[in-house]
């Protein structure tokens, strides 16, 4: 069964797979970046709860967890040419599609679920977008 | 014999079946394979019985439903399907009068019928689970 490391380390994979960003990094698990260049990518552990905890004789018996993680997309606009032609939206769109409708190669997950994508913040030409995953992992019974 | 020998007689026989396929069942715990992928988990579970009482005539009959969830785990939609098809024609052809009327029941032979309900299927990732409804009708001892 992934650990919350596993799952993050695969959506961390995912997202320096695709070349869109400069820094992609944990914010459960980093030091700050010296120096914060964009676009970045950050990727945290959300929560994860028992979809089947209840009446042990009336649940089926394997357990099911949904794990929620937030990926948070942080663009700064025009600041090059390069820049301009990947933009916020075009970076939220890569973002999803990395991690959306794929397992990322964990087992016992089901296929990421891009829940949502929402302004998280816009500070001095900085615009943060918040994009929240989730999977669900099947524990095998304790 | 008494009428809870039957029934306790028949709850151990169908367990024994279920057994005998592959299952899980329940009592001997999920221990062998706790994840179902090649050993399907099984509970066995006894919502009611009917008594057809008669006015001092006998023999008389009951019928007792049993009710089998079976628990498959797989989430492949191309196989998920013949795996839940395998499974309620296996306990079908299985479950039947000779195969109850044994052990505690090999000389009596008390049951005398055997009736399967529509089975109920329904999905949660990953797991299928499986509702099969029985009557299982014996004669009062």
């Amino acid at each position: 069964m992934p650990t919350i490391t596993d799952i993050e380390n695969a959506l961390l994979n995912a997202l320096k797979a695709t070349g869109a960003f400069t820094v992609v990094e944990s914010i459960g698990r980093s030091d700050v970046p010296d120096a914060l260049a964009h676009p970045a990518a950050f990727v945290y552990f959300v929560s994860d709860t028992d979809t089947r905890a209840g009446d042990e004789d009336e649940e089926p018996p394997l357990p099911v967890d949904e794990v929620l993680y937030d990926v948070i997309v942080q663009s700064k606009n025009l600041i090059s040419a390069e820049a301009a032609a990947q933009d916020s939206y075009g970076l939220l769109d890569t973002a999803r599609d990395a991690i959306h409708g794929k397992t990322l190669g964990l087992t016992r997950a089901r296929s990421f679920r891009c829940l949502s994508r929402v302004l998280a913040g816009y500070e001095n030409g900085v615009i943060s977008y918040r994009l929240r995953m989730r999977t669900e992992i099947w524990r095998a019974i304790a | 014999m008494s009428n809870y020998d039957t029934i306790n007689a028949i709850t151990v026989n169908l367990r024994t079946v279920l057994a005998g396929l592959g299952l899980q069942v329940e009592e001997g715990g999920f221990s062998a394979d706790p994840t179902f992928t090649t050993s399907p988990g099984c509970r066995v579970r006894y919502p009611f019985e009917e008594f057809h009482d008669t006015f001092r005539q006998r023999p008389s009959a009951c019928e007792a439903r049993f009710e089998i969830e079976i628990y498959v785990n797989d989430a492949d939609p191309q196989t998920r399907k013949q795996k839940q098809q395998q499974w309620v024609h296996a306990v079908r052809d299985a479950v039947t009068v000779d195969a109850l009327n044994t052990g505690g029941l090999a000389a009596s032979k008390l049951v005398s019928a055997v009736r399967s309900e529509e089975p109920e299927i329904s999905y949660s990732w990953p797991l299928s689970t499986i509702r099969y409804r029985l009557n299982i009708r014996y004669r009062e001892g």
